[in-house]
């Protein structure tokens, strides 16, 4: 009767392996398995020059719109980390409050607003759509800094400039990291955005998968492309991981 | 003037990212026939109702389905609850287009074609269920281990103890994880453009519009009365709450 508590779970542990363990398993099948074991596809895949240029395009852009984020959520997020007003919590709510609105729609009147398309649109608004979610935890991370390392710092003759640079920045590296995975990882599979705001030189890698699905009904192709993607997510997941479990056992600072 | 030059980054960002919304609010209020198109015209209306009636009939599915899965998770062994948690973690980072393509190899291999309804039921179910969990289970943590087995030693039923003992503790996550999931249910498109058979929610009627090039002002009225709500509830929330609080300290 004890035991009664594991079986309300059952439900839940099935709905996920049917959902979520098995499409995987599938992915993997399609990529691999179709008439018999073969890696054949990943061999052409990786050695076409057209489908790497695409691979690095699309990290290239996710990439530099990380950058961006960190340039323009940093400062900011510094400013509401230091601040005593009673405003913070009402202001992070309102950077967060856009992504209420449908992610299609914003995309496009961004794209109303200005005439050109190409590739630094797409990293305007890879950047727009993301930017909070590199704020959040580098702001957690600043929100968290001991005062007593500032003060420190202070004390043994460090200006202000030098504190920033020795102590208060590495220190928040972690939130820096995490944010830049958070922002980093759903921007290089973003399809519909880079087909809106691009041009005919952004082709990126979420748009081939949906061709592949869309015009070409090539699963196994699209497979291909879906396992390069989640690879990306595991990476990122696993730095993740290790990152907090960094945290864990230096008490929580990095 | 130099403490509000400071606030220059933070201003900067907030006109960033308001700019589309600002742009989408007086697209709305220049073509103001569209706040009573919205509720007069069928051919949207469709749209609209399926997204919201999609939003709540899952999101309440998955917040089922996570109050039930939190009370056998905090008694699993420890590898199982890991595995789990890994498990209910892949959704939530995976890329929405490799989860969709996923879901699509899924209903091909299962066969199931033009289920309508159900197989949207189902899709955002799953993009609800795992953010649900993560709100109710620490909540279910805090929770006194022995409370469960108190109320069977007390002649509880086990679907008494969880009805009458543990639901009414963790009813507040419930409700937060409830609106959560009926919020992502609501801004999702990927995985609805590749899952739905026909079945049209906002996100896809915008999409085909796109097409077009001509988008409905009906959605950019819509937008501005959702995005009107949730900057009114904000500011009650802040004003009246979180004063209230700060006066309790």
């Amino acid at each position: 009767m004890k035991n009664s508590r594991v079986l309300f779970s059952v439900p839940y542990l099935i709905f996920m392996a049917v959902f979520v363990v098995f499409p995987l398993g599938l992915l993997f099948y399609y990529a691999f398995f179709v008439q018999g074991f073969s890696l054949e596809r990943f061999g052409n895949y990786f050695s076409s020059a057209d489908e790497m240029a695409t691979l690095f395009r699309s990290i290239g852009f996710a990439f530099t719109a990380a950058l961006f984020c960190i340039l323009i959520g940093y400062p900011a997020a510094l400013i509401l980390a230091r601040s005593r007003s009673k405003f913070v919590p009402f202001i992070l709510l309102l950077l967060t409050a856009p992504m209420w609105v449908n992610g299609l729609l914003r995309t496009i009147a961004l794209g109303e607003l200005f005439a050109s398309r190409g590739a630094f649109m797409v990293i305007i608004g890879l950047t727009m759509d993301y930017l909070p979610f590199m704020l959040m935890p580098i702001y957690l991370v600043l929100k968290n800094i001991d005062k007593a390392y500032l003060e420190a710092s202070t004390d043994l003759g460090a200006n202000k400039w030098t504190t920033f640079y020795k102590v208060v920045l590495p220190l928040s590296m972690s939130g820096i990291i995490s944010g830049f995975l958070m922002v980093f990882t759903p921007a290089v599979s973003t399809y519909y955005l880079s087909a809106y705001l691009g041009d005919n030189t952004t082709f990126m890698l979420g748009e081939e998968l949906n061709l592949m699905f869309t015009k070409n009904h090539d699963y196994s192709g699209g497979a291909v492309i879906a396992i390069v993607l989640l690879s990306f997510v595991l990476i990122s997941f696993f730095i993740t991981n290790w990152l907090s479990k960094l945290g864990n056992k230096r008490g929580g600072i990095i | 003037m130099k403490k509000y030059l400071l606030w220059l980054p933070v201003v900067i960002l907030l006109f960033f990212l308001y700019l589309p919304i600002i742009s989408i609010v007086i697209k709305s209020f220049g073509n103001i026939e569209s706040f009573g198109e919205l509720f007069t015209s069928k051919k949207y209306i469709g749209a609209i109702a399926n997204t919201f009636v999609i939003a709540i009939v899952s999101s309440l599915f998955a917040t089922i389905i996570a109050t039930m899965a939190v009370v056998g998770i905090t008694k699993m062994g420890r590898r199982n609850k890991t595995a789990t948690m890994i498990v209910n973690q892949l959704p939530i980072v995976n890329a929405d287009i490799v989860v969709s393509f996923s879901l699509v190899l899924l209903f091909i291999t299962l066969g199931i074609y033009n289920a309508g309804y159900l197989k949207l039921f189902f899709c955002h179910t799953l993009i609800a269920l795992p953010f649900v969990l993560l709100t109710i289970l620490p909540r279910m943590r805090q929770l006194d281990e022995n409370l469960y087995d108190a109320a069977l030693d007390l002649g509880a039923t086990p679907f008494g103890a969880f009805w009458r003992v543990i639901i009414p503790q963790l009813m507040p996550a419930i409700v937060n994880g409830f609106l959560l999931g009926f919020t992502l249910s609501l801004d999702d498109f990927v995985i609805t453009q590749y899952n739905n058979d026909g079945i049209h929610t906002i996100s896809t009627v915008i999409y085909s519009a796109i097409a077009k090039k001509d988008i409905p002002n009906v959605f950019y009225a819509l937008t501005t009365i959702i995005f009107g709500i949730i900057l009114v509830g904000l500011c009650v929330y802040n004003f009246m709450f979180l004063r209230k609080r700060g006066k309790q300290k």
